[in-house]
């Protein structure tokens, strides 16, 4: 009943078209279609084999088309996970000082989780090389940005400075590590609609 | 042919830390002048190789790296009166890194060493 219910529409739309057809059909007096009183073995088999096809091609896309949409959900989702990651490790620069180990451990989930995901997507046969070169580049500028502090040689940046393991960034830096994070976020947004297209 | 390995997680430490020792704990100056240094002339000397493992810490900043790869160079130039070109050539050639956590450093690592852009490396 509940069934019926659900598809009460869908049989009333069928059944009222079946009565037209028929209708029609009868008043032009057309003979459908006769059968033959001999069918040959062959045809029958042909026919079975036809439907059998149809039926397990039809299976088989829809199991691979089924898996392809696990895969990019799964993708996707570690592609959020990886944003926020990002933007709590980002948080931590905002004070313009942190312990150099929590810096260094911060963007090596980053860039692990970048890692991840590449070799997923190249698993997969996906064309998103360039993104992910983009997306690797500027986590390197990241990192030297938040990490490379000045050797002897090259001592006179006020821009980051160590002590007692604790790196201290300029305000200027600061920004400028913001500004970095902000358009990592973005490249991978556009990794996300790339690979939404996909 | 055999090869030395060191583990930085094993045998230094699983959390490096900044450029030089007066900086900080664990530094990139401590890990060359204790570990890198000693066995690179060990492995030159035995003509053998070093695999340097960089797997299994909590991460690296650029200046640890820098100071203690680039930081080998330099030391084999200032200290050890070697030509620059040499040092490169043979610090690139002895040093295998090994990273399967973050297969980018090995490029960063070749930039530090060859004094190059890191875009350059291949």
């Amino acid at each position: 009943m509940r069934w019926f219910i659900k598809f009460q529409y869908s049989i009333i739309t069928g059944i009222i078209c079946l009565a037209i057809g028929y209708f029609c059909g009868k008043e032009l007096d057309y003979t459908c279609f006769t059968l033959n009183d001999e069918i040959s073995v062959v045809d029958i088999l042909t026919l079975l084999v036809t439907i059998f096809l149809a039926i397990y091609v039809g299976h088989v896309i829809e199991k691979v088309n089924e898996s392809s949409r696990t895969e990019k959900t799964l993708i996707i989702s570690s592609i959020e996970r990886l944003d926020n990651i990002s933007r709590d490790v980002a948080n931590n620069f905002i004070s313009g000082k942190i312990e150099y180990q929590i810096a260094a451990s911060g963007l090596k989930k980053i860039g692990t989780g970048i890692q991840r995901i590449k070799k997923r997507a190249e698993m997969l046969g996906w064309k998103t090389q360039d993104e992910f070169d983009e997306i690797l580049k500027k986590h390197r500028q990241l990192r030297n940005l938040t990490t490379d502090t000045p050797s002897t040689d090259n001592n006179d940046s006020n821009e980051i400075k160590v002590k007692q393991g604790m790196i201290e960034f300029s305000s200027n830096r600061t920004r400028e590590i913001h500004n970095e994070f902000e358009s990592f976020y973005l490249l991978l947004f556009e990794l996300l609609i790339k690979i939404n297209r996909n | 042919m055999s090869t030395f390995k060191i583990s930085i997680a094993k045998q230094f430490t699983k959390t490096p830390g900044p450029r030089y020792i007066h900086e900080g704990k664990f530094s990139g100056e401590q890990f060359r002048l204790e570990y890198l240094y000693p066995l690179f002339i060990k492995a030159m000397q035995a003509n053998q190789k070093i695999e340097a493992v960089l797997d299994g810490t909590a991460g690296y900043g650029t200046s640890f790296l820098e100071e203690s790869f680039g930081g080998l160079v330099r030391q084999l130039v200032n200290k050890n009166g070697m030509d620059v070109k040499k040092a490169r050539s043979l610090v690139n050639d002895i040093i295998i890194i090994i990273s399967e956590e973050e297969e980018y450093l090995k490029d960063d690592i070749k930039s530090y060493v060859m004094g190059i852009p890191y875009e350059m490396v291949y």
